[in-house]
């Protein structure tokens, strides 16, 4: 280990306020924002409430019932609107109007005999007279879970309806009016007892997928100090100082993958501080330094070979940015894997964010052991000594020309 | 003097471009060196080929008997200002001593010895980024001679300096080589090449073309010839010198190979033709005459 070359190193980095910053505290920024908007993504009771006009022009028991039940749902604002106002102005100019102005997100009507037609199709779903949505679809999807939900109801009703016309009058249930719903749903979450926490658990899948893609960022940024050197003269000063491309190369791979091992490590600490991300649970913490030592020098090592393969920092810049959002992308740094199609997975296999994720989500996810990780960590490795091997190889090219 | 390293018959090639065309060059112990030639001639092939940087097609590096090319007998001052910019003076030292090997307390030594080389004491802990480009300049030829090598190669070590930088880094270079260090300096500057260097090495497309002291270069391609420069204070309307260079017909620029032959009748012509002299100047020709003699070229610097 030649110590100049590591202090000269070590020195530039910490020089570089805005490397710093865009290496430790950049990602933990992005992946508490990202924390953020996938908690509340997978919390229902996070969601930003659907607003909803209703108009009853029925005035029914069943479009009462109706109604108030909307009101009982979690995510529903439900406004009653004044039925006289729409059926004097049902144009669409002024239907347009009124959602815009009452900020609504659509606006149920319940037609005139409602209760009626539904009473003599016989519970059956969509026999009887249709509820009128008008939707702004400015918010498609808004619109779209809105008209499921309000089916979904109406479905659950009708069903409701008939099991209590069936029940005896002692239980409590009016089969024209039904009371709490007789069916309750037991759900059962396999890995939840013993097993790592959902929410924990996102957020971990959430921290290794933007450690990775920042972790590729920060390599591809660091690859470019390379350029740097050999554009300023200072690789040819070093080179004549008896120092070897390999080994140069080496001292930047290594370094590049202590940063990256620091880098991903921050971020992982913030998850545990602020996320309660499991990472000093049981054997968590040694199976995530196996996976993100790897990680590093496999990423480190991909910095350096397209630094390479490059002549200057727009190139590797510009080559870089599409390599690592490929990568990411089908690796799944910015979409998860379990998502996505077979096809698509295995593509996935050939990009090394996807070995690593994998590893993650074995240890926090499925409590594996160290030697549980020896594929991924076997992947990782492999691909950064050939990553090395090529760059070393060209290095020695290119700087004796 | 020994040579303390002779090149023989290098040849090298990049592509379609012939970088050296069997160069032989030496360098004796002691002894300043300028490499000149126009941009392209071969300099930095010469100067990367001595310190290993170069594989060549052919030919060979001969150092003196028992030496090698190694950072103790070599060290390289490079073109770009070879530095790093967010570092300071000293971390620059630090490293690039480091490099070459050595430590502790002979590092320190080895550095405040530099600065008051350089004359950067009094900067030695700001970082170098906002310096001038004359101060990494002389940063840079102390973090290229700070192991004390044998030979230093400086590859045109005042590019892009003012004239009061350039004169330090001149009186630097000569506090070197006094100190019994050899420099091979490589320039497009001939009058630098002129007033450092112990002998000259004309480079032209890859090969030295003639190498020798300033009077041997002078006397083996201009013989006794003396150049001649004349003002006028006006434009005469017919040329007065045949092969005189004198684009506006004001300033006269000619190799004289007679003084006592050619001078009176020129002097009748401009006599005859009412012109008026501002200055003439009569003397031995310098590098420039020789260059472009050699060259048939004239280097703009």
């Amino acid at each position: 280990m030649n110590a100049a070359l590591m202090r000269s190193l070590w020195l530039c980095l910490r020089r570089d306020w805005l490397a710093l910053v865009l290496i430790f505290l950049l990602p933990i920024i992005f992946f508490s924002v990202m924390t953020a908007v996938l908690e509340q993504i997978s919390d229902p009771t996070s969601i930003a409430t659907v607003k909803l006009g209703v108009v009853d022009r029925d005035h029914s028991e069943t479009t009462r019932y109706i109604i108030r039940h909307l009101q009982a749902q979690k995510g529903f604002s439900v406004v009653e609107l004044s039925g006289a106002a729409l059926i004097k102005n049902e144009d669409q100019q002024e239907r347009a109007r009124w959602l815009r102005d009452n900020h609504l997100t659509a606006i149920a009507v319940f037609p005139v005999d409602f209760a009626k037609s539904q009473a003599s199709s016989g519970g059956s779903t969509g026999a009887g007279q249709a509820i009128e949505l008008l939707e702004d679809r400015a918010n498609p999807i808004y619109a779209g879970i809105l008209a499921k939900m309000l089916e979904s109801t109406l479905r659950g009703l009708a069903q409701l309806a008939r099991v209590s016309a069936a029940l005896p009058q002692s239980l409590g249930v009016d089969a024209g009016l039904p009371g709490t719903p007789a069916v309750r749903v037991e759900r059962l979450d396999v890995f939840g007892a013993g097993f790592g926490q959902g929410r924990t658990i996102s957020v971990a899948y959430g921290a290794a997928g933007n450690a990775v893609l920042f972790l590729l960022f920060a390599m591809a940024g660091s690859g470019a100090t390379l350029l740097d050197e050999e554009e300023s003269g200072i690789l040819e000063r070093i080179l004549v100082c008896g120092v070897s491309v390999r080994n140069w190369l080496l001292h930047k791979w290594f370094f590049f993958a202590l940063v990256g091992t620091a880098q991903v490590t921050t971020m992982f600490l913030w998850g545990a501080l602020i996320y309660h991300v499991e990472l000093f649970k049981g054997t968590h913490f040694w199976g995530f330094l196996a996976m993100t030592l790897a990680t590093a020098l496999a990423a480190a090592a991909l910095g350096i070979l397209l630094a390479i393969l490059c002549r200057s920092r727009t190139q590797l810049a510009g080559i870089s940015t599409v390599v690592i959002l490929v990568m990411s992308a089908l690796g799944g740094s910015m979409f998860p894997r379990f998502l996505m199609s077979t096809q698509l997975k295995t593509a996935g296999l050939f990009t090394f964010n996807a070995w690593a994720l994998d590893g993650y989500q074995k240890v926090f996810w499925y409590e594996s052991g160290l030697l549980d990780l020896a594929p991924q960590v076997a992947v990782l490795i492999g691909l950064a000594l050939t990553f090395m091997a090529v760059a070393v190889a060209l290095g020695r090219r290119r700087a004796m020309n | 003097m020994s040579d303390i390293v002779k090149i023989e018959h290098a040849r090298k090639r990049f592509g379609p471009i012939v970088a050296l065309d069997d160069l032989c060059l030496e360098l004796r112990e002691a002894e300043c060196l300028a490499l000149v030639g126009r941009n392209g001639a071969g300099k930095t092939s010469t100067v990367r080929a001595i310190c290993g940087r170069l594989r060549l097609d052919s030919g060979s590096i001969v150092w003196q008997p028992g030496d090698s090319v190694s950072t103790a007998n070599c060290g390289l001052v490079p073109q770009e200002i070879a530095l790093y910019p967010l570092l300071t003076a000293v971390e620059n030292l630090e490293v690039f001593g480091g490099l070459n090997d050595l430590r502790g307390a002979a590092l320190r030594d080895r550095i405040d010895w530099a600065l008051a080389w350089t004359t950067l004491s009094d900067r030695a802990h700001e970082p170098i980024k906002q310096w001038s480009v004359g101060m990494k300049r002389r940063l840079n030829i102390a973090c290229g001679v700070l192991h004390s090598p044998r030979l230093v190669l400086l590859d045109e070590p005042t590019s892009n300096v003012d004239p009061e930088s350039r004169q330090t880094i001149w009186e630097m270079l000569h506090g070197l080589r006094d100190s019994g260090t050899s420099l091979l300096l490589t320039t497009h500057l001939l009058h630098e090449a002129e007033i450092m260097s112990d002998r000259i090495a004309i480079i032209d497309k890859g090969r030295v073309i003639a190498c020798g002291t300033l009077s041997d270069l002078v006397r083996e391609t201009l013989g006794d010839e003396h150049r001649m420069i004349l003002r006028l204070a006006a434009p005469l309307r017919e040329p007065l010198l045949d092969g005189a260079r004198s684009p506006d017909n004001m300033r006269i620029d000619a190799t004289l190979h007679d003084i006592l032959e050619q001078l009176p009748p020129l002097l009748q012509k401009i006599r005859r033709a009412e012109g008026k002299i501002q200055s003439l100047e009569v003397g031995v020709p310098d590098l420039e005459a020789v260059f472009r003699h050699l060259t048939q070229s004239r280097v703009d610097e």
